[in-house]
């Protein structure tokens, strides 16, 4: 009998410069000293059942991040987040869990879409509302944004992340730095970076500085049909902290 | 100084930032105000190699469990890293306060290969530190160095403070509280370092000046100070068993060349391969007790996480009754889903139940060192495994169920000929065809060759190393019997690098100007294939006036006196010189 525990978490900066197998990594470690009862792979080389929704860009911290672990006996909830965050380093912290269904498709196959919000940060000189406002129209009215895109072997090839932007739009700030809200597609089907949005953003703008220009944070992942579906199931035991 | 507010601004413009973070699993943060002895173990090298080596782990421990020390890890910062910190000044810092590496009160250099030099020198330069030691006021920390090339640190000898030789668990921190208890009485440097030579394993480079003939022979040291011993011997740890071990090692979030645990089954080696420097200075062989072991795996895996524990020494397999150690352990830890594995093979003591214990675990291949091709090379370097003791060995791990093999050798060996060369080749042949005639299957195997390079202290201390153009010609030989053969991947060192390797090994104090022009002219990595460069290498040896292959090709004369002979490695020249002598007429070394 196997149970499966999502679980969400929050990554703060301490940690944003984990790559995606760093914190896949963390994440096994930390639930082997927990002696959480894990279920393991078949085969020579077994590994724990522990997936990630979706990979965060480095640099980036997050709110709301969503794992899966398969274990051999139940383990309730409560006692998952308390046992595992007592693991965790300072800069992640679980803030919920709830058990699913075992035959559910697996979280990282079902969500799709991203929430950023990218904040100006730089010594350089903020652009105007107006001046990104102008930038934002200019990009998304294009029918294609082709982009260059690096593979393993040094093969460059070509790709349109029109389709993966879902929305950008400017929070009005007042006299504060500027911020941008984002909301990208991530997964298997395609997506794009907030750094590879800014970099093409920066592009069509009358102001310098791309993406490092900008603090992002990722707000959050869902399942994007036609709204927006927060991957939690409602009425699940989650314990907020 | 906070750097703190520069850090986030560059981390985010390099590779893998998470190397500088310094926030890891079990990283301990002291408190700099109230600890007394503050120390950088600096590793010069970058942070996945460094984060591999046990030294640093059993130092990070030893010191930090003292309440009144605190010691804090850098790395050679990637270059990438190194140019954003030179456009900014930002200084060298340690990982766990990023605190500025020069206001430490030391600063321990661990020295594990003679390629690293320059990058030594560059992390002083980049920490805003004076080269030489008598250029230091007493506000700069001291600069100490350790680990194996700590036996014959001479290319380095003005530019650190204090060498300490040997075990570090106890001498460390004796170093430290002696220190501490002297600079509060408001002693100065000198008076320090005069009352660290008391410890034993201490070497003060300082208190000795070398001499050489008017034809620029090394010709022996002058001792500037009362206190200096005549010769410096290596300290050693008695009983093993009861040192510390490091239990909560700091886990990497980047991933490290040896992404695992690390446990030490027993320090130095009984065999006596005559090349083999580590077999000598880490002598007598001193074991932990197998329920020691066990208990240190226990906490281990449960402070760190790991899914892997390697049983390390210089040669696992002849640690008594391993076969049952392993088994031991896999049965303690079946439900974790543990792996534990051997760094290395002894073709010799290897086994069938040995090999089934790692099957449930198996991942990669098996790593042989057999050295030499033919059976006469290897008896003249004391590595006695017959060809039998290859196959048998590889057989039995076959039929548990292995395919993959890596075998280690060595081109340039003393006596070596043509024929030595190209029976690498064939023995690897015969191998796979013998494998399959009596297994039913090929094997896959990987071939890793090396350059032989004369180390101080061994006994082919004293043997030339083979010309880079003959190396090149051996190799390009090996190459062609191999193609021809067919099945065999073969990967061989750059033999440009072994030559610098050998100058270094048995260098002397002439070298340090060259190392520090070197510096300044861009050396950095040079154990990196990507950042050696020989011909820069050439040209410096060329403008200091220095001849390399004086160093490196040269057979040393058994009564010229070596710039190495106050550093005492435990063993006697008599003795390294009958080894030496032996191992021209054939004869098998005596085992220890």
């Amino acid at each position: 009998m196997m149970d499966r525990i999502r679980f969400r978490y929050a990554c703060g900066k301490e940690l944003r410069y984990l790559s995606h197998l760093d914190l896949l990594r963390l994440f096994q470690r930390a639930m082997r000293r927990a002696r959480l009862p894990l279920a393991y792979t078949l085969g020579f080389n077994p590994r724990p059942k522990l997936s990630l929704a979706a990979p965060l860009p480095v640099g980036v911290t997050a709110s709301k991040e969503y794992g899966e672990i398969f274990l051999v006996e139940p383990v309730s909830p409560a006692s998952f987040r308390q046992r595992l965050g007592e693991q965790l380093p300072k800069g992640l912290t679980l803030t919920g869990a709830v058990v699913v269904p075992v035959n559910e498709p697996p979280l990282a196959s079902v969500v799709n879409a991203a929430l950023y919000r990218a904040a100006w940060k730089s010594s350089r000189p903020a652009p105007t509302d107006t001046m990104l406002q102008k930038a934002l129209d200019k990009l998304l009215a294009q029918p294609a944004i082709m982009i260059r895109r690096f593979g393993k072997s040094g093969k460059i090839t070509r790709q349109n992340i029109r389709p993966y932007i879902f929305s950008a739009e400017l929070l009005t700030s007042g006299e504060q730095d500027p911020a941008l809200r984002l909301l990208l597609q991530v997964g298997s089907k395609g997506g794009v970076s907030p750094s590879r949005f800014l970099e093409q953003l920066a592009l069509k703008g009358d102001y310098t500085g791309g993406e490092h220009c900008w603090c992002v944070h990722r707000q959050g992942l869902y399942i994007y049909r036609e709204c927006l579906i927060d991957p939690f199931p409602e009425g699940g035991e989650t314990l907020d902290g | 100084m906070h750097l703190e507010k520069y850090l986030e601004r560059l981390l985010p413009l390099v590779q893998k930032p998470a190397r500088y973070l310094g926030n890891e699993w079990n990283a301990v943060k002291k408190d700099h105000c109230t600890t007394a002895v503050r120390m950088a173990l600096a590793f010069p090298d970058i942070y996945e190699v460094g984060m591999s080596n046990l030294g640093l782990k059993i130092i990070y421990e030893i010191v930090n469990r003292h309440p009144e020390m605190l010691l804090e890890r850098v790395f050679a910062p990637a270059t990438d890293m190194e140019d954003l910190m030179r456009q900014n000044n930002l200084p060298l810092f340690t990982l766990e306060s990023w605190q500025p590496v020069r206001e430490f009160d030391f600063v321990g250099f661990t020295l594990q290969y003679e390629l690293s030099y320059s990058n030594v020198l560059n992390m002083l330069d980049l920490a805003g530190i004076s080269f030489y030691s008598e250029e230091r006021s007493s506000g700069e920390p001291l600069i100490i160095g350790g680990g194996p090339c700590a036996f014959n640190p001479e290319p380095l000898a003005p530019f650190f403070d204090l060498f300490l030789l040997g075990d570090g668990e106890e001498a460390l921190p004796e170093i430290l509280e002696q220190w501490l208890a002297l600079s509060r009485e408001g002693a100065g440097k000198d008076e320090i370092l005069a009352s660290l030579s008391a410890i034993k394993g201490v070497y003060i480079p300082g208190f000795y000046r070398p001499f050489y003939s008017a034809g620029g022979s090394f010709q022996g040291l002058e001792k500037l100070h009362p206190s200096a011993p005549g010769v410096v011997r290596k300290r050693v740890l008695r009983d093993l068993d009861r040192a510390y071990h490091p239990i909560a090692p700091v886990v990497p979030y980047v991933e490290a060349v040896h992404d695992r645990g690390i446990i030490e089954l027993f320090r130095g080696c009984g065999r006596g391969c005559r090349f083999c420097q580590a077999g000598v200075i880490y002598r007598p062989v001193r074991r932990r007790r197998p329920g020691t072991l066990k208990k240190i795996a226990r906490e281990m895996l449960r402070t760190t996480g790991y899914d892997e524990l390697s049983l390390a020494s210089l040669s696992s397999c002849d640690y008594p009754d391993i076969d049952q150690l392993i088994s031991d352990l896999n049965t303690e830890h079946l439900a974790e889903k543990v792996r534990f594995t051997l760094p290395s093979l002894r073709l010799d003591s290897f086994s069938v139940g040995l090999a089934k214990q790692f099957h449930q675990g198996r991942r990669g291949s098996l790593t042989f060192a057999p050295e030499a091709g033919t059976e006469r090379l290897r008896r003249v370097i004391g590595k006695n495994i017959s060809e039998d003791d290859l196959f048998s060995a590889v057989a039995d791990a076959v039929s548990a169920g292995w395919s993959s093999f890596k075998l280690y050798f060595m081109i340039g060996l003393p006596t070596e000929e043509d024929d030595d060369v190209m029976a690498i080749a064939s023995l690897c042949h015969e191998l796979r065809r013998r494998i399959k005639s009596e297994q039913g299957r090929w094997i896959r195997l990987s071939v890793s060759v090396a350059t032989f390079v004369p180390k101080a202290h061994t006994p082919f201390q004293w043997e030339p190393q083979l010309s880079m153009d003959e190396v090149r010609h051996r190799q390009e030989l090996l190459r062609t019997s191999i193609r021809r053969l067919g099945g065999i991947n073969l990967s061989w060192s750059d033999p440009g690098s072994s030559f610098l390797e050998a100058v270094f090994a048995r260098g002397d104090r002439r070298l340090s100007p060259l190392l520090e022009r070197a510096w300044q002219k861009g050396c950095r990595f040079d154990g990196w294939s990507e950042h050696f460069s020989l011909q820069r290498w050439l040209d410096l040896f060329d403008e200091m006036k220095i001849n390399p292959e004086d160093y490196a090709y040269r057979r040393y004369g058994e009564a010229e006196p070596l710039p190495w002979e106050h550093l005492g490695s435990g063993s006697s020249k008599e003795m390294l010189i009958r080894e030496y002598r032996r191992a021209r007429q054939d004869n098998p070394s005596l085992e220890v």
